[in-house]
């Protein structure tokens, strides 16, 4: 096999690679059954604590958000929306994991966990209700596509670094002043733009997911009074 | 307040130099901003994690200490997962800071680009201005305004084509004045011509009269007196018809000036010497003409008919005259005719106030002033000696302090038998050959003001130059 009919296979073969490491995530699939209140709720989540990706994210210190988007649309094209979040954060001091589960009913559930394998059995068991449709889901079948998205850092994280780069950018340039230094004729005259050049480099720090997963399913509602099922 | 156009170039000018500013800007923190490379090196993360342990391990050490600890280790985890953060943004805040500059170097590259656009768009007007300054000069047209005032290279060629239009101006009028007076000549020469056979017949008869009326002894001596004085006032008649005649041929015969270089200044300088006792009502002034060298400011425009002239701004500065080439006979009988003109016409103006003063004579003064200039003579200057092309005026004026000219006159003051006198006391030639003779040589003769106060006659001879016969 010549190198040039190799590379021709490496796109193909870097696809396979990475089919196969998903491919127990992909296999398995969260459990969704419909309460007794109407609410949809997820369980049996797929262990993604344990992605390559995502696992050394947990102990990074910073809050690693797990967010959940569902979509429910029914035979007749009915569309409903609602998701749900995990925060896990590994607090050094104590070295334990602080976990705060929040359902699409806005209900919360915080936890601590001594170990990662705590955590990961946490996980397999959390019960995160995912979808509020004010009301039950009408009975039929309704296709399920459920996003997660893995970020490294909460929100508060984000806003709190984005106001501290800007506040030392402008310590530096206060700091510089405070000892004497003359800035120079165009950068003092450049002074004005330097907002703008603040504004655009703490706007550059965003939550880009650090891997995503996507499940579908479907889910057959009967009628008030029988239970749900769910059929892969 | 300002044009359009500098408002335009400065609006161009601070969009490049805000551009440049941010582009300093930009460049200076991609060159300066080391501390971002340096606070997310792993080296650094590493030795963080690291502190934290340290102080857990020094609170379990000192136990008194461990809030202090506590916090140490809450500030350091705060630090590491800000520089975390921005570890795993490293790429999104690069890739701003690259868009920034290549907007900033985009709007930088716009600007200049849109600068030399803008330029070449004007370049080109002003280069069909130009053309259609040229094309309509070539089809004869003159008095062009090209309208370009910069000191470029198309500015300048734009005002040679103005001062060209201006000097084929000049030359049409000068022709037109020429064709003009040649036909009043063509006439007046006929005129003379045709007088000149009956007079000189009728004067022959007359002598040949004179003789038998005083040979005739039959008539009686009373008679024979009455007839010979009846003869002497046909005679004087005859005498001062033929004077009006020699006045015709004298006009219809100008010579053609035989010009020699020579220094005007002196020139009229000795005619004010000369000439000083000639009026008995006029004193002759030739003013001194400082030395200071350079152009002095362009002259006002020659009269045409119409309206009364404005006043005429005084020479701010002068120079001695240059030696020129004139015809000095000829330039003497213009400065005769003027001053002519100007005692005739105080003495006109002054008889009444002559007899109020109990008969004591009014005296006017003729005064006689040096402008040297680099205009053409058409009134308008010129900007520079480096854009000259015709050929610089020597201005020589001649102002008295009589009655002024009346407005009814102006229109017709150079042709030919336009005259404020009686009839029987002048015919009206000496401005229009006065003009002539300037024509002659190149030059012109001009009204540049009259008032009440008196009139300021302008000649205008070429100094750098022959003068065109």
């Amino acid at each position: 096999m010549t190198v040039r009919a190799l590379l021709a296979l490496a796109p193909a073969l870097a696809a396979a690679a990475a089919l196969a490491r998903a491919a127990p995530l992909l296999a398995e699939r969260p459990v969704f059954e419909v309460g007794a209140d109407g609410v949809l709720v997820m369980a049996a989540v797929p262990d993604v604590l344990s992605n390559a990706e995502v696992k050394p994210r947990l102990t990074s210190g910073l809050t690693t958000s797990f967010v959940f988007e569902i979509a429910a649309t029914d035979a007749g094209g009915r569309k409903l929306q609602g998701g749900g979040l995990v925060e896990i954060r590994y607090e050094l001091w104590d070295e334990v994991f602080l976990v705060t589960a929040t359902g699409a009913d806005g209900r919360q559930h915080r936890d601590s966990l001594p170990s990662l394998d705590r955590l990961v059995a946490w996980w397999r068991g959390l019960k995160l209700p995912v979808l509020a449709p004010g009301g039950r889901l009408a009975a039929g079948s309704w296709r399920l596509v459920l996003a997660l998205s893995v970020l490294p850092f909460s929100r508060a994280e984000q806003s709190e670094t984005q106001s501290w780069l800007s506040r030392s950018v402008a310590d530096e340039r206060a700091a510089a002043a405070r000892a004497g230094e003359t800035p120079s004729p165009a950068a003092a005259a450049a002074a004005p733009l330097s907002g703008v050049l603040d504004l655009l480099v703490s706007t550059s720090i965003k939550r880009r997911s650090v891997v995503d997963f996507e499940w579908r399913s479907v889910l057959r509602v009967r009628p008030p009074g029988a239970d749900a099922e769910r059929r892969p | 307040m300002r044009s359009p156009r500098t408002a335009a170039a400065l609006v161009t000018l601070a969009a490049l130099l805000v551009a440049a500013l941010l582009l300093f800007e930009v460049c200076a923190r991609q060159l300066t901003g080391a501390w971002f490379t340096f606070g997310v090196h792993p080296e650094v993360l590493r030795h963080l994690e690291l502190s934290l342990a340290d102080q857990k391990r020094l609170a379990g050490l000192d136990p008194a200490a461990a809030a202090r600890y506590r916090r140490r280790f809450a500030a350091i985890e705060s630090l590491l997962g800000r520089l975390r953060i921005l570890e795993y943004n490293r790429d999104e805040v690069v890739g701003r800071y690259q868009a920034a500059l290549l907007i900033v170097f985009g709007a930088l590259a716009a600007a200049a680009a849109g600068v030399y656009l803008a330029g070449r768009v004007r370049q080109q007007g002003r280069l069909d201005r130009l053309r259609g300054a040229l094309a309509r000069l070539s089809a004869g047209e003159v008095d062009v305004e090209v309208g370009e005032r910069r000191r470029d290279l198309i500015g300048r060629v734009g005002a040679m084509v103005e001062e060209t239009s201006r000097a084929m101006a000049r030359d049409r009028r000068r022709l037109a004045s020429l064709e003009n007076l040649a036909a009043w000549q063509e006439a007046a020469r006929r005129l003379a011509h045709e007088m000149r056979t009956p007079l000189t017949a009728a004067r022959l008869d007359l002598g040949r009269l004179h003789g038998l009326l005083a040979e005739d002894g039959d008539l009686d001596g009373g008679r024979r007196g009455e007839s010979l004085q009846l003869a002497d006032s046909v005679l004087e008649e005859l005498d001062r018809l033929g004077r009006f005649t020699q006045a015709f041929t004298s006009f219809a015969r100008l010579p053609k000036p035989r010009l020699c270089r020579g220094d005007l200044g002196a020139f009229v300088t000795e005619f004010a010497a000369t000439f000083g006792s000639a009026w008995p009502n006029l004193v002759l002034v030739a003013a001194a003409a400082p030395a200071a060298p350079g152009p002095g400011p362009p002259l006002p425009a020659a009269p045409g008919p119409g309206p009364p002239l404005p006043a005429a701004p005084p020479p701010a500065t002068h120079r001695g005259p240059p030696r020129l080439s004139f015809d000095r006979d000829l330039l003497r009988q213009v400065l005769v005719n003027l001053c002519d003109n100007s005692s005739q016409a105080l003495a006109a103006a002054s008889g009444g106030e002559a007899a109020a003063n109990g008969g004591a004579a009014v005296r006017g003064t003729v005064t006689f002033t040096f402008i040297f200039t680099l205009d053409d003579g058409s009134g308008r200057g010129s900007a520079s000696r480096q854009d000259r092309t015709s050929p610089s005026v020597v201005a020589l004026e001649i102002a008295d302090d009589g009655p002024g000219i009346p407005v009814a006159v102006l229109p017709r003051l150079f042709e030919p038998y336009a005259t404020t006198r009686r009839v029987g006391e002048g015919m009206g030639l000496g401005l229009a050959i006065s003009r002539k003779i300037l024509l002659d040589h190149g030059g012109d003769l001009e009204l540049a003001h009259t008032s009440a106060a008196g009139s300021v006659f302008r000649l205008l001879l070429p100094s750098d130059q022959e003068a065109s016969s």
